[in-house]
Parts: structure tokens; C-alpha cells; sequence
């Protein structure tokens, strides 16, 4: 009851003002006419009216005091104080557009940072309770592996006997061709196990998934495609269930499409059944997922897997070493993504912190020539608190402004560097879209800031001395000076923040060139590169592989400008294939020791010239080298030789496969180490096998040539086409331009991070000039006087250059020191220079150091040139 | 009495104890208190006004224009029956504090 009462009344309190105001007077005069009533004593009515007046007190008060306890007055307050606050931002244009510009950048900055935040980390997975979404891998840290992939035997075990999970599937990335009657194309392609829809509690948009009849060896031919796909080359009819496609050679049935959500694992295509048998499968090579049961912890789950995982050590001997490992689904995604991100969330903190700095500052030098507005409002009777909110309501509104601003002009950068960036590095289900939850985070900060920003100098602000503001000519010397030591006090920080900014920058783009001129053991310069897949269908034998390797190699070897040519299982940056090896005569090794699993690539004779690799000792192969049995050879790296003879020559060493039915293999070279997994990461120890011996159906193809490798392409590819119509040339490239991508992500962020840099020393540097500006100025008249009596005007320089130099000395000191402490905080990304490489350091006190005297001096020199008397004249 | 040393829960007490009777108008309910507090306490408009507005829009009081013993237009205050409950409410309660202060000024 009481609140419909209260509804009407809030309503009419906020709305009816006028009436309201209206029946308030009249009942005050009435009650005044009353009071006069009872002077029965006094005989004159003005009298007695005169003497009620004084005992009531004023009227207006009391009315302003019954409007403070009217429901919504607080409210109304705030509209009040937000429609003066527009006119005074409205006609102090320069203030108002330069507070809102800072805003603008510094929100635009951090809207852009914590949207790439929140799209790669809080956004939910496109799929049903997808916090109990897992990854499942394995990991063996004796074979130096953290992630070895999936057994399939150990799969099985898993589904069939665990008890944390609801349900568990594997897939497994693999690339198909498809042909039909209209051409060939090739598709990013999965296979994956019958359960995986049930895993991500996804429907097929049409038709079914696999059945577990389909999922067994030699199962019934068929395959499921992908939303894009069957809108792209089917176009979206629903007659395609039914249809039958070539998918590497074999005739497969299309029984269902997929919705567009399951591009899972990566922006895949298209579908096969993984088919596989537990008892005949070896090797590690899948990847897991898997939805846990409600309640159940990783920890718990892990646990879980590791008892059926060691139950099976009998039969499985190696899963004495493997054990199972289970991640959140989202880390496996976008894992790698996080040091970067900190560092750039970081980063633009501190560009915000900058610009409010700068917004505060400017707050407080306008605050003085508003003394006098304010000292009339504390003499008229306002609270101080009154006073505060209205400033703050300023701050408020302009943060609410510069925050709409920010986070547009912030999406708009993003977008904008998104499509700077190399295509599909992101999974499919990542969006930067703006949404509800991150809106109003974005306006949190944005008033936040501006609170942050604007409470001190409203504070002081509030504090002014009646009388002071009163008097003309302004407060009082002493008030002018704690205000300049403010000012100089937020100068300091600022140049303290964008030190850190600027060693952090100069530290990670010291990292990422030194990556760059770093030796990786190859010649990346004029090498064409590319993949063939030959169906295994068509080309069954090992025989007829290789005859077509060797036919198509003596043909691009034909072309002109074409140097050396060769194949490879796959080129550096190209992938891991990990095997063991028993080794003669190696140091020995204690059980339990770790045996880092080896790098196996098969290679043709000419394939170390064509990659420009360095031979260290002995040579490569020869066409002879694995022809026969006896002729088996193997070359290794460096550090293979070191892991299993260190000191020795390993030159003649054998090596075989541990299983000891196989033949021993010489060694007969040594190459120089190969960063075969990119430019950061270790490097592990490697063979490299004769492709007579061991070459397969899957390729590459390796080319170096004297002119511009890709005016070359169209020639490999008819050269392709004419040893075989049916198969295409996969992912063309150089690599030099492989090199360049597998950079991207610690290109981005380091140049991100400078960039903010350069923002926060354009900030400081206008902060800076300001500030000298101010503070001259103030003194400007002062200074006349002395000038006017003969004081040399390189007295006012000095002063300027003394002040300006310890601002920024001692801005350099603390932000110097701050930058090498969170230096430590991102160690992990710099690799190749220390957090204490001088460089750095220096770069940036020579930038902020030069900027900030440049700053300070140019107005102390324009006062300086100032003429005395118009300076007088001025005031 | 000086205004700022009446509670306002005083005063909204002696508010209501003053309409029980019948409908006033503002300074004869500060006249009333004035009476039956034999003088102690003498409610300024500054104090009075606001709380009665404040009264009003809790629902325990409703105002209207209506004409004095003088024939002055004035605006008259009476209480609603959640008024009355109020008055009874704080009625009990204010005995129960002056008892337990009293219990506690006279222990030793």
C-alpha cells in the first residue's frame, strides 16, 4: 500500500515543481499572517507582521529545507546539477573539448585492449554450459613433451572405464581433397569419433552425425560438412544429404550438415569418422575432448584418468610415462594469447592513468579562476558538499561523454587492426562484438576515470576561502604555490608512467628484432615452398610414391631459375613428427632420465642445399643413401650428437628403431640446428632420414630459386598438373613469408605497446607544456615587475630549465626503476636481451628526457620575449 | 529548547500526539506542543515544516486547504489511520526507552 501512495507523490515531486513550490509559499505566508494574528499586543499591522517575519526566520530557507526531504530530491538534485554542468561545459568550449579529447583516447585505448580481452577469455564458448567443457591431452616430461597428443588404446580405456566425465570424443586435424563433377578443392578437414556431437551438445542442422557402426575400420563410407561449406559449394539445398563426393581419392556419402557454431577444432570444413581400431592403433597423435560431469573438478577428473591410465601399464608400457592431462577447453584455444594480452592490458592502463593525469592537472589550473564563482556560492549559504558534487557532476558528465566516444572510437581501432592481422589465426567462435555486459564495464571505467580525474582539484576546489575568492586579484601566493606543487606532483607522474611505457617497449621490440637477426639455421631467402597430398587409394605403393617424387623434382629442377629443388616429410615451422631411437654407444642413461623424443624429417638428396641448412661435419645424402638395405644413413643435428655423445664425434655412430627388428642406421653427417618450431621456442634434438628409405605420401616440396620465388608458382603448378590432373598445389608459400606469419602475434603486441608509448609522450609532452604554461603565466606578472627593474630575462629561463629538468629528473628516476620492476612481470616474452639491457633504458630517458625539455622550454621562452609592460597591461 | 537538539523522532512523536485530537493547521500544531509540553519545547517553522511534509509523504498525515478560527486560508494537517498506528507504535517504543534509561540513571 505504502508504495502505490508513494508513486503518485514521487511523480508529482519531480514533475509538478512549479505547483508544488506554489502551495509551499502560500501555505508559509498563511502561516506568517497566522503569527501576526497572535501579536494581539501590537496595534500596528506592519508591526506585527514585522515582528512574525522575524520570528519565523526567512522563507525561502525553509523551503529549501522542506525540499531537501521530499522523496526524489536527491534526484532532483542531480538533474539540477547536470543542466548547469552543460552550460558551463557548453561556454568554456577549449576546456570542455580538451578534457573530452584525453577522455576520448585513453577510453578508446583501454575499450579496444579489454574487448580483445574479454572476446578471447570471458566470453562463453559457443557452446551449451561450456565451463565444463575439457581439453585431453597427455604429457610426458620425459620425452620433453608437455603435449603429446592423444593414444587412441588410451582413449578407449578412458571412455569405456572413467567416472568424472558424461561424455568424452577425439578428433584429429586432416586436410582433404575433395573432388566431384564440379572440380577440386582443397578442404581443412577433421576426423573425429561418433560421440563429438554429444560431447558439445550440438544438433546437425540437417541429417545425423556418425553412428559408432560408421566410427570402426573399413566402416561405411560417409562424412558430414560444414554450414559454410554447404552454403559455399552446395548451395545450401537440403538435396545434398545423399550425395556422394570424393574426398582424397575415395567415394564417400554425405549424411549431414553441420550449424554454423561447430567450426571446432579450427575453422573446420568438413567431417570424417576417425575409424579407427584400439587394438591396431599406436602412436599419439589425437586430440581430446570432453564434458565433465556437473560438479566435477579438473583436478578430480585428471586424477580419475591417470587410475584407468595406469591400470592399463601392463599392456601398454609406455603409459608408465604418459599420464593424462586435462585444460579448460578455452586455454587450448586461445592459451597462448595470454602473456600478450596482460602485457597490452597493462599497457593501456597506464595510458589511461596518463591521460587522467593530464584531465586532473587541467581541472586544477581552471579550479583557481573559479574561486570567485565559488567563494559567491559558499557566501550565498551552499554546503561544501553541495559545491563538490557540482563540480564532480562536471567530471561526471564529460566521463559519460568521452566514454560513448571512447568505446566507438575504440571498436572502430580494433576492427580496424583486426584486419590488419593475418586471416584465421583466431578460432571462428571469437568475437570482439560490443555486448551488454562489456558496455557497461566500458562506461564503469570511463566514469570512473573521469572521477578519478576530477575528485582532487573539485576538492580543493571546494575548499576555497570565501573571502579569498571574494577579493579581487585572486587567492592568496601561498594557495598558488601548494597548487603548483600539485601540479609538478602529477607532471612527475606522468613522466614516471610513460617511462615505464617506454622501456617496456624499447625491452619487447629489442626481443622481437633480436628474433629476428637470430641464426635458425637456414636460409629462408628465394626458397618456394608447398604441399602434396598423393591419395593412398591411387597411389598405393611406396614404389610409386617416390617415382613421382623423383619425376616431379627432375621437372621443377628443369625450370629456369630454379636452383635446387627437393622434398621433405615437412619443412621447419611445418610441424612435429616425434619419434625414439636407440642409440649405440651412447652415454649411457639411468632409468628414469629423461629421453627427449626426437624430430623425424625424411628428405631427398639436395634437400639440405635447397633450404640453405649448414653442414657441420660429414656430408648429406646421396641418391645411393637408402637404396638398399645396407645402405640405410641418417643425418642429426647438433643437438642430437651433444644429447647421446656429448664430446665425442658421432660421426659413424648407429642409431635404430627401438623396437630392434630394424636394420642399424650410420650416421653419417651433423647439421647445424634448425629452429624447426618457430623462432622462440627450443629446439629439439633431430634426424633426418633418406626419402628412399622412409618417404611417404605426404610432402612438401622445397625450392630454391634465383628469382622472385612466387613468379614461379604458376610454372610448379602445370608441372603438378601434368604428372597428375587430380591432385593440387596446397598452401603455396615462401619461407621467408612463413617466418614473417609464425611473428605475427609478438610483432602485434610490441608494436601495439610502442605505440601506446608514443601516445603517452605526446600526453606528457602536452601535459608538460601546459603546465609550464600555467605556471609562468601566474607568475607572468611578477616577472614583469622584476624585468621592468633590470633583472636579465635568462633569470626566468633558468628557473623554468631548473624546474623542468628536475621534474622530468626525477620522473625518469622512479619510472626507470618501475619499468625494470615490471620488466619482470612479462620476462617470459622477452627472450634474446635481459630486463636490465641498457638500451632500452636509455632510449627512453633520451626521448622523455629531450620531449620534456622541449616542452618546458618553449613557453618559458615565449613569456621571457613577452614585453614588460604588455605583460603589466595584461592583467 | 534550541531546534537542533530535538530529535526528529521526538518530534514526530509530539506531531502526531498533537493531531490525535483533530485536524490543525501548522502553527496551531506548534502551538498545541507548546501546550501540552508546558512550554518546553517550542517548534520553529524551520523544523516544523519539513517534518510534517515528511509525515505526509510516509502516509501518516494528510494535509488540505482550509479556513482558520480567523477566517485566514490555511493548510490543515490530520491524521490517517496508518498515522494513528504510527502514534501508538512510537508511543510504546518511546516508553520503553525512557523506562530502560531511567532503570539505568538510577542504578548505582
Amino acid at each position: 500500500m505504502r508504495i502505490l501512495h508513494r508513486v503518485p507523490r514521487l511523480w508529482r515531486n519531480l514533475f509538478d515543481q512549479r505547483r508544488l513550490d506554489q502551495d509551499l509559499d502560500d501555505e508559509l505566508r498563511s502561516y506568517q499572517e497566522l503569527l501576526a494574528d497572535e501579536k494581539r499586543g501590537v496595534a500596528d499591522p506592519a508591526e506585527r507582521r514585522r515582528q512574525a517575519v522575524l520570528e519565523m526566520g526567512g522563507i525561502e530557507q525553509i523551503k529549501e529545507q522542506v525540499r531537501e526531504v521530499r522523496m526524489g530530491f536527491s534526484f532532483d538534485t542531480l538533474v539540477r546539477d547536470a543542466r548547469l554542468a552543460f552550460r558551463t561545459l557548453i561556454h568554456q568550449p577549449g576546456f570542455s573539448l580538451t578534457v573530452l579529447t584525453l577522455l576520448t583516447v585513453g577510453i578508446a585505448g583501454t575499450t579496444a585492449i579489454f574487448s580483445v580481452y574479454h572476446g578471447l577469455y570471458f566470453r562463453p564458448l559457443p557452446f551449451e554450459e561450456s565451463e565444463r567443457l575439457v581439453n585431453l591431452d597427455e604429457k610426458a616430461p620425459q620425452w620433453n613433451l608437455e603435449r603429446t597428443g592423444v593414444a587412441y588404446p588410451d582413449f578407449h580405456a578412458w571412455r569405456e572405464q572413467n567416472q568424472s566425465f558424461e561424455s568424452m570424443a577425439v578428433v584429429k586435424s586432416r586436410e582433404q581433397q575433395l573432388s566431384d563433377e564440379d572440380g577440386a578443392q582443397t578442404l581443412r578437414g577433421a576426423v573425429a569419433t561418433y560421440d563429438l556431437l554429444r560431447v558439445l551438445r550440438v544438433t546437425p542442422h540437417l541429417g545425423r552425425w556418425f553412428r559408432p557402426e560408421e566410427d570402426r575400420p573399413n566402416g561405411p563410407p560417409v562424412t558430414v560438412i560444414g554450414y559454410a561449406l554447404w552454403q559455399a559449394r552446395f548451395g545450401g539445398s537440403p538435396g545434398v544429404l545423399g550425395r556422394i563426393i570424393k574426398l582424397n581419392g575415395q567415394s564417400r556419402e554425405i549424411v549431414g550438415v553441420l550449424p554454423p557454431a561447430v567450426d571446432f577444432p579450427n575453422r573446420t570444413e568438413i567431417w570424417l569418422p576417425l575409424a579407427l581400431d584400439e587394438r591396431n592403433t599406436s602412436g599419439w597423435f589425437l586430440e581430446g575432448i570432453a564434458r565433465l560431469k556437473p560438479g566435477e573438478s579438473i583436478a578430480r577428473a585428471q586424477e580419475d584418468l591417470l587410475r584407468v591410465h595406469r591400470g592399463m601399464i601392463e599392456s601398454h608400457e609406455a603409459n608408465k610415462i604418459t599420464s593424462p592431462t586435462v585444460y579448460p577447453l578455452r586455454d587450448w584455444y586461445v592459451g597462448n594469447y595470454r602473456d600478450a594480452t596482460t602485457v597490452l592490458l597493462g599497457a593501456v592502463c597506464l595510458v589511461l592513468l596518463i591521460a587522467c593525469a593530464n584531465i586532473a592537472g587541467i581541472m586544477l589550473a581552471r579550479g583557481s579562476t573559479r574561486t570567485r564563482e565559488m567563494g559567491i556560492r559558499a557566501a550565498l549559504g551552499a554546503p561544501r558538499l553541495r559545491i563538490l558534487r557540482q563540480l564532480m557532476t562536471e567530471s561526471l558528465l564529460l566521463g559519460a561523454l568521452g566514454g560513448v566516444l571512447g568505446t566507438l572510437l575504440g571498436f572502430q581501432s580494433l576492427r580496424i587492426l583486426l584486419a590488419l592481422l593475418p586471416p584465421d589465426q583466431l578460432p571462428g567462435w571469437v568475437r570482439f562484438d560490443l555486448d551488454g555486459r562489456f558496455l557497461l564495464f566500458c562506461l564503469l571505467v570511463s566514469i570512473g576515470s573521469a572521477v578519478l580525474a576530477g575528485l582532487w582539484p573539485a576538492w580543493s576546489a571546494s575548499r576555497a576561502d570565501v573571502r579569498a575568492g571574494l577579493q579581487e586579484g585572486g587567492p592568496r601566493a601561498s594557495e598558488s604555490a601548494g597548487q603548483r606543487r600539485s601540479l609538478k606532483a602529477l607532471i612527475v607522474t606522468e613522466i614516471a608512467l610513460a617511462a615505464v611505457l617506454l622501456t617496456s617497449a624499447g625491452l619487447l621490440i629489442q626481443a622481437f628484432h633480436s628474433l629476428q637477426r637470430m641464426d635458425y639455421g637456414f636460409r629462408a631467402d628465394s626458397v618456394f615452398t608447398y604441399q602434396v597430398g598423393l591419395p593412398p587409394l591411387k597411389y598405393p605403393k611406396r614404389e610409386q610414391a617416390a617415382a613421382f617424387v623423383a619425376e616431379l623434382l627432375t621437372r621443377h629442377r628443369a625450370l629456369p631459375g630454379v636452383s635446387s629443388a627437393a622434398v621433405t616429410s615437412a619443412t621447419p615451422l611445418g610441424g612435429h613428427s616425434g619419434v625414439f631411437f636407440e642409440t649405440e654407444h651412447a652415454s649411457p642413461r639411468r632409468p628414469g632420465d629423461p629421453t627427449p623424443v626426437t624430430l623425424l624429417r625424411t628428405v631427398t638428396p639436395g634437400y639440405v642445399e635447397a633450404m640453405g641448412m649448414e653442414l657441420r661435419s660429414g656430408r648429406t645424402f646421396t641418391s645411393d643413401d637408402g637404396r638398399s638395405p645396407g645402405t640405410a644413413t641418417a643425418l642429426v643435428n647438433e643437438t642430437f650428437a651433444k644429447l647421446h655423445w656429448p664430446g665425442q664425434n658421432p660421426l659413424g655412430k648407429r642409431i635404430r628403431n627401438p623396437d630392434g627388428e630394424q636394420p642399424w642406421i650410420s650416421i653419417v653427417g651433423v647439421l647445424a640446428d634448425v629452429k624447426d618450431y618457430g623462432l622462440d621456442q627450443p629446439v629439439r634434438p633431430s634426424v633426418y632420414l633418406p626419402w628412399a628409405l622412409n618417404g611417404g605420401n605426404f610432402f612438401a616440396v622445397v625450392v630454391r630459386t634465383t628469382v622472385n620465388p612466387t613468379s614461379l608458382t604458376n610454372a610448379f603448378r602445370e608441372d603438378l598438373r601434368r604428372l597428375d590432373p587430380d591432385l593440387s598445389i596446397i598452401r603455396p608459400t615462401t619461407m621467408s613469408q612463413r617466418l614473417h606469419e609464425s611473428m605475427w602475434l609478438r610483432r602485434t603486441y610490441s608494436w601495439l605497446v610502442a605505440v601506446f608509448a608514443a601516445l603517452a609522450v605526446v600526453l606528457v609532452v602536452s601535459g608538460l607544456y601546459g603546465v609550464i604554461s600555467y605556471t609562468v603565466n601566474q607568475r607572468r606578472r611578477e616577472l614583469a615587475i622584476r624585468a621592468a627593474l633590470g633583472a636579465g630575462q635568462s633569470r626566468l629561463l633558468r628557473g623554468v630549465l631548473l624546474d623542468t629538468l628536475l621534474m622530468t629528473g626525477l620522473g625518469l628516476s622512479v619510472g626507470l626503476v618501475c619499468g625494470w620492476w615490471s620488466s619482470r612481470l612479462f620476462a617470459s616474452l622477452l627472450i634474446g636481451v635481459q630486463p636490465t639491457d641498457p638500451a632500452a633504458y636509455l632510449a627512453a630517458s633520451a626521448i622523455a628526457g629531450t620531449v620534456a625539455l622541449a616542452a618546458g622550454l618553449l613557453p618559458a621562452i615565449r613569456a621571457s620575449r613577452l614585453d614588460p609592460v604588455t605583460a603589466l597591461r595584461m592583467d | 529548547m534550541s531546534q537542533t537538539n530535538l530529535l526528529q523522532g521526538t518530534l514526530d512523536l509530539l506531531i502526531l500526539k498533537a493531531l490525535a485530537p483533530g485536524q490543525l493547521h501548522g502553527l496551531g500544531i506548534s502551538r498545541r506542543i507548546e501546550q501540552v509540553t508546558r512550554g518546553t519545547f517550542v517548534v520553529k517553522p524551520g523544523s516544523l515544516f519539513p517534518a510534517l511534509h515528511r509525515m505526509e509523504e510516509a502516509g501518516w498525515l494528510v494535509s488540505s486547504w482550509g479556513e482558520s478560527e480567523s477566517n485566514r486560508r490555511a493548510r490543515f494537517y490530520r491524521l490517517t489511520a496508518a498515522g494513528r498506528r504510527q502514534f501508538e507504535t512510537e508511543t510504546k517504543e518511546w516508553r520503553r526507552i525512557s523506562v530502560a534509561i531511567e532503570a539505568a540513571l538510577d542504578a548505582s
